[in-house]
């Protein structure tokens, strides 16, 4: 081998070559930077969920499952092809599915969820997105903790909106979301603001974000009326490249819910007014092959004393490069509120408290128990513009599923099924 | 293990195949679909725009405008393409003139027939950018029949634009290829060069030699894609614009340049330059690989595969 340094290389680039490499768009302005996106998407979904309990006994929520939905802020890992969630449903509820009254689409039997969203890039520096979700829930009410006379058959709708404005300016990224909710019964407004910073090398990104919930609460059992529950979340973060082909996140929020956390329709159910959360998570994707390991674990904690731990594994594998299948497991495990009471052996009465405590429930989603996710996502780009997927997730969950400690006694196993089917097209 | 992480979305553009591939562990995100068909749709826009082929580009309603006596106003984008143009005018000492497309009328390479010199003699008036009225804001071709023509860099142009969409969206290895100008957006993903071959001009999907590259781009101007042999002389689409012959110096030039549209320009240029190309591509500061008329290889050492612009990108 020769020199390495071409003979004909100058140690100066000549005027043409620099003039070409001036004009916009020839040179990449910086390899990572976060652009605001220069397509539009627009996506609708339709998803489903159903389950069934054998036996008596109350509808406990799907927890770990749904736990994604009841947040004002959530962090994505970036890589994921999506900037930070968007806003989904801003009840506050709660991380583990542990809501108070915001949590009562989950105390049906069969709901189904057409949605649309959007996202229209505004320029070279700002995007908007947003999306509508209409919920038609309807089926059976349990026939058990539920003290909504004569609803043995319901039907409720629940309309839902968000919008999230994002600006790009360079290696940072502000974003506003709004969103709001509404049912016959609950309506729920939410604002969030998140901004992202990343190193000049763009190997680290940190993100800070702050979400309010108002939520008023209005029962059809006039239990309470117009009661109110605020919530406040924080979130910091920090997304870390390891390695080209290491991925890893941290974050941590801090969440108080203010006001009514009773749920309305359970009978004797009295909480406490407020509830501090905090929510450590750390997440890892890693790539080998062409397949993506997504690894997730996240803890959670409030002053309910509810004490739960979820892991997520998923394996995104690219059967052809138009043709994705993501089978996902999850575990989630957790520990009773310190309120929460074991339903009586005489199934003929309503649970109540022993005694006068100062705090009762018997809502399941307080109990102690462990539940598993089985499911399978399929994506297929049919063009290069429009995409289609599919998901199905089941999910069960037991008491004796519950990982440290044992779960609460009395309580059935509940199976429940989850659908997804979408289609995207990108403008 | 890597090489299974490769994807690659081929369409057709700019009347050439065009390839778009990217390797490495984000080949497969979903972001990396949405980020190759911006990168298309960058191609398409640039061809829609410069075309002189539709009738609706900024560059046909120049032509037809030609002649008249108002400007066709000009957007940001298109000035700023013309400004290279003009500057590359200077450079070259008048060799590369986008207006030389009039002799293109006169030189019929389907039928191999040389242009009768009256004829010739006509349309070279046309060819004279130079005398071309235009400012960022508009655009007047003095004499009906003069037309500006785009293809010595707007597919180039385009390369390195569609790179640009991909690297902003965090891709770095792979490449854009569009009808063989190629723009790199960094070596493989073990960080082992891409192999580029360059074509033999005279033995068609011949490689006459490989070069082993990390970064930058390559193009390669030769006489061997639209020409007419006649009595043993080769006439190429390469032509002259201030004698509207055909160039005969080289077989073909190859450069390896930061982007694409330097190394387009450079490579035309120097084939235009004839036996003063090896002293104006080294003025420029470039790797480059040149096969004379005879087949002789001149430039790049050839034993030295490592060809790398890199070296220049960082000085930039």
């Amino acid at each position: 081998m020769a020199a390495t340094e071409p003979k004909s290389m100058s140690p100066l680039l000549g005027s043409i070559v620099a003039a070409a490499c001036a004009l916009p768009g020839v040179m990449p302005t910086q390899a990572w930077a976060e652009d605001a996106p220069e397509l539009g998407v627009i996506s609708f979904k339709l998803s489903g969920y159903r389950d069934a309990q054998l036996g008596q006994g109350g509808r406990p929520g799907t927890a770990g499952a749904a736990s994604e939905r009841a947040s004002a802020l959530s962090a994505k890992l970036i890589g994921d092809g999506q900037s930070l969630s968007t806003i989904s449903r801003a009840s506050g509820g709660g991380f583990g599915g542990l809501g108070g009254g915001g949590e009562n689409s989950f105390e049906r039997i069969h709901v189904t969820s057409p949605s649309v969203y959007a996202l229209v890039p505004l320029g070279r520096q700002w995007a908007a997105e947003g999306s509508l979700t209409v919920d038609d829930v309807s089926g059976a009410s349990p026939a058990y903790y539920t003290d909504m006379k004569g609803a043995s058959n319901m039907v409720d709708r629940r309309k839902a909106g968000d919008l999230k404005l994002t600006h790009y300016a360079g290696r940072q990224t502000y974003a506003l979301g709004l969103s709001h909710s509404k049912e016959s019964d609950y309506l729920s407004n939410a604002v969030s603001a998140e901004a992202r910073f990343s190193s000049e090398d763009q190997n680290t990104t940190f993100n800070v974000g702050l979400g309010l919930t108002r939520d008023t609460i209005d029962p059809t059992t006039k239990i309470v009326s117009n009661e109110k529950k605020r919530t406040t979340e924080a979130q910091f973060g920090i997304t870390q490249a390891l390695s080209p082909i290491d991925l890893v996140q941290a974050s941590f929020t801090f969440s108080r819910a203010n006001g009514y956390l009773n749920d309305p329709y359970k009978l004797n159910d009295d909480r406490p007014r407020n509830r501090n959360a905090e929510v450590l998570q750390l997440r890892w994707n890693h790539w080998f092959g062409g397949s993506a390991l997504k690894l997730a674990y996240r803890l959670y904690h409030d002053s309910f004393s509810v004490l739960a731990h979820t892991i997520d594994l998923g394996l995104a594998i690219p059967f052809s490069p138009t043709f994705t299948i993501t089978p996902a497991f999850r575990y989630y495990t957790q520990s009773a509120a310190n309120f929460y009471a074991d339903p009586s052996a005489l199934a003929a009465v309503y649970p109540g408290p022993v005694g006068t405590p100062a705090y009762f429930s018997a809502d399941q989603r307080l109990s102690a128990f462990g539940a598993i996710t089985g499911g399978m996502k399929a994506e297929w780009r049919v063009a290069s513009d429009w995409t289609l997927d599919a998901k199905f997730d089941f999910y069960q969950q037991k008491s004796s599923y519950r990982l440290i400690g044992h779960g609460s006694p009395g309580l059935n196993t509940l199976n429940a099924g989850m659908w997804q089917l979408g289609l995207s097209h990108s403008f | 293990m890597s090489r299974s992480q490769d994807r690659s979305l081929h369409f057709r553009a700019m009347g050439s195949p065009c390839l778009l591939r990217v390797a490495g562990p984000r080949a497969n995100l979903p972001s990396t679909l949405r980020a190759l068909a911006a990168a298309q749709h960058e191609v398409e826009r640039i061809e829609r725009r410069y075309s002189r082929y539709r009738a609706d580009s900024i560059v046909s309603r120049i032509n037809a405008a030609a002649g008249s006596s108002s400007a066709v106003p000009l957007d940001a984008e298109t000035a700023m393409l013309l400004g290279f143009a003009d500057r590359l005018f200077m450079e070259s000492d008048g060799l590369f003139d986008i207006t030389s497309g009039a002799l293109r009328r006169v030189w019929d390479f389907k039928s191999a027939r040389l242009p009768n010199a009256q004829a010739l003699a006509a349309v070279l008036p046309l060819v004279n950018w130079a005398g071309v009225a235009w400012d960022q804001h508009g655009i007047r071709l003095p004499l009906a029949g003069m037309e500006l023509d785009f293809g010595g860099f707007g597919k180039e142009y385009a390369a390195d634009r569609a790179a640009s969409v991909l690297m902003q969206a965090g891709l770095s290895h792979g490449y854009v290829n569009l009808g063989g100008d190629l723009r790199l957006l960094g070596p493989m993903p073990d960080g082992s060069p891409w192999r580029l071959g360059i074509a033999d001009p005279r033995k068609a999907a011949a490689v006459r030699l490989g070069l082993e590259v990390h970064h930058g781009a390559l193009t390669t101007s030769g006489d061997y894609e639209r020409f007419f042999e006649l009595d043993g002389q080769r006439y190429c689409h390469i032509l002259n614009p201030r004698s509207g012959w055909p160039v005969q110096h080289w077989q073909s030039i190859s450069v390896l340049a930061p982007a694409c549209l330097a190394a387009g320009a450079l490579s035309t240029v120097a084939m235009l330059k004839g036996a003063d190309a090896p002293a104006f591509l080294q003025s420029q500061g470039v790797a480059w690989i040149g096969i004379e008329a005879s087949g002789r290889l001149h430039g790049l050492d050839t034993h030295d595969r490592q060809a790398d612009a890199s070296h220049a990108t960082e000085r930039l």
